[in-house]
């Protein structure tokens, strides 16, 4: 399943590889340099994005920018039979009479919503529903309906992904404050 | 405009005392290559080599495309490198940088020019319909020596890509699935790599594989192209301290010493690739080849 790795450059100030699916993305930041003249913004920083072949997650929190959130995405498609498939394949794609890419923040808000072909309200709700499960996590009343956290439990959280991956990365680089005793237990 | 931090006065000194002593910051030997990682993708041809800390990443790929009007009966073959600010902050997107010129121009002698892949066998239809080959070099961390990363990466996905088998019946061509027949290896000549020699003391002092560091204070460098069967496709030194024409000689024995050693590395990464895709020994019964 998903798979973070956080610094795996040398040259870049923060960098992450991301991995699921048999899609491999890696993504680096660098900061802060110089600002191109043309994007300079007197009082604002100024954020230059280049893709190469895909968009990645999670470098920022690598190179020690203070964000104010972080935030993850993912791509669903809806099959003919109104079927919800996360992650969804090449040939799904194809296949699929509607496609959405929902980002959310950590905090659970929706930021970004793309949504491509024929679909009704109610199957972005339940769109809505899959995709705020597999990034976010919890559903919003999630007290009302204890299987479908059970259901859940199967899929990676994509914010649980990508925390891990810090809180990993963290252990390891401060393992020099553990004292002797608590490294014993 | 960004610049690669120059490394100080004390720093440089430094490196180049100990290298009059005959020692590397990293404790290696002159002639000695920092550990050598060749890993590939789950697709074929996509090679992933570490140097060190230096790393590039090469992807081939197909695609059918009608050949240049003057060479009718030849494939084409592109490299395409590109420097991002993955490798460091120094690159900038979209704006190319000496080094990047330098590195293709390199590897295009090395592989087209000394006819490593032969195009002709990428032909389909003559005149209409040829494969269109490209190798992608993505450089993703620079610490010195890329030319011998970008060239091993590119070598040896080229040895591990299979482009998709064909047949023509009747004036027309079929290109068959991984499904339907199994694809076929490229044909390459002969295995050409880049070797990069940083020279010191006026040309006296040679090192091979150097860091970023010692790339820096060098007094320039030679790249030497060979096959292990020791012909040399190509020596180029651009710029730097004048060096003896004897010291040139040399700097081409070690290279091609040096190919050798890395042409059995890139050799052993692929066997070990190929019996990790050949689970349960089915590409021997599948294989028309016989022992003759």
């Amino acid at each position: 399943m998903a798979n973070v790795t956080l610094s795996p450059l040398y040259r870049a100030d923060g960098s992450a590889n991301f991995t699921s699916n048999g899609c491999s993305v890696i993504a680096a930041v660098n900061g802060p340099i110089e600002v191109q003249r043309r994007d300079e913004l007197p009082e604002e920083a100024a954020i230059d994005v280049a893709i190469r072949p895909a968009a990645g997650v999670g470098a920022l929190l690598s190179a020690s920018i203070p964000l104010s959130m972080t935030l993850t995405a993912t791509l669903i498609s809806v099959k003919e039979n109104g079927g919800v498939a996360p992650s969804p394949s090449a040939q799904d794609l194809e296949a699929a009479t509607s496609i959405h890419v929902l980002a959310f923040s950590s905090h659970g808000d929706l930021l970004v919503v793309e949504s491509e072909g024929y679909f009704t309200m109610d199957t972005w709700e339940k769109v809505y529903a899959k995709a705020r499960l597999i990034c976010h996590g919890e559903k919003e009343e999630d007290s009302e309906n204890e299987d479908l956290s059970m259901d859940s439990e199967e899929d990676t959280k994509l914010e649980d992904v990508l925390r891990d991956a810090v809180r990993q990365k963290v252990a390891a680089e401060y393992r020099w404050k553990q004292s002797p005793d608590s490294a014993a237990t | 405009m960004p610049r690669e931090a120059e490394p100080s006065i004390n720093e440089r000194a430094f490196v180049l005392q100990a290298l009059e002593e005959n020692i590397r910051l990293d404790g290696r030997a002159l002639d000695a290559f920092r550990d050598i990682d060749i890993s590939f993708g789950d697709d074929y041809g996509v090679a992933d080599v570490q140097l060190g800390k230096t790393r590039v990443l090469t992807r081939i790929s197909a695609s059918i495309a009608a050949p240049y009007p003057d060479r009718k009966f030849d494939g084409v073959f592109t490299i395409a490198t590109e420097l991002s600010p993955l490798a460091s902050p120094a690159f900038e997107v979209g704006r190319q940088s000496d080094l990047e010129t330098h590195l293709s121009r390199i590897l295009e002698t090395t592989l087209r020019r000394s006819q490593a892949i032969s195009t002709e066998s990428l032909c389909l239809v003559a005149g209409q319909k040829v494969w269109s080959l490209r190798a992608d070099i993505h450089i993703l961390s620079h610490c010195g020596n890329l030319v011998t990363a970008a060239s091993l990466a590119t070598l040896a996905a080229l040895r591990q890509y299979r482009i998709p088998d064909t047949s023509i019946k009747g004036g027309e061509l079929t290109v068959y699935t991984p499904l339907e027949r199994d694809p076929v290896p490229l044909a390459l000549l002969h295995h050409p790599l880049c070797i990069t020699l940083n020279y010191f003391e006026n040309g006296e002092k040679m090192i091979v594989d150097a860091t970023l560091q010692e790339q820096q204070c060098s007094e320039g460098e030679v790249v030497v192209a060979a096959n292990p069967q020791g012909e040399v496709c190509l020596v180029q030194k651009g710029g730097g301290g004048e060096v003896d024409a004897l010291v040139l000689l040399r700097a081409v024995d070690v290279a091609v010493g040096k190919v050798r050693e890395l042409g059995k590395v890139v050799d052993r990464a692929l066997e070990k690739d190929s019996k990790m895709r050949d689970k349960g020994g089915i590409s021997a019964e599948l294989s028309a080849e016989n022992e003759r």
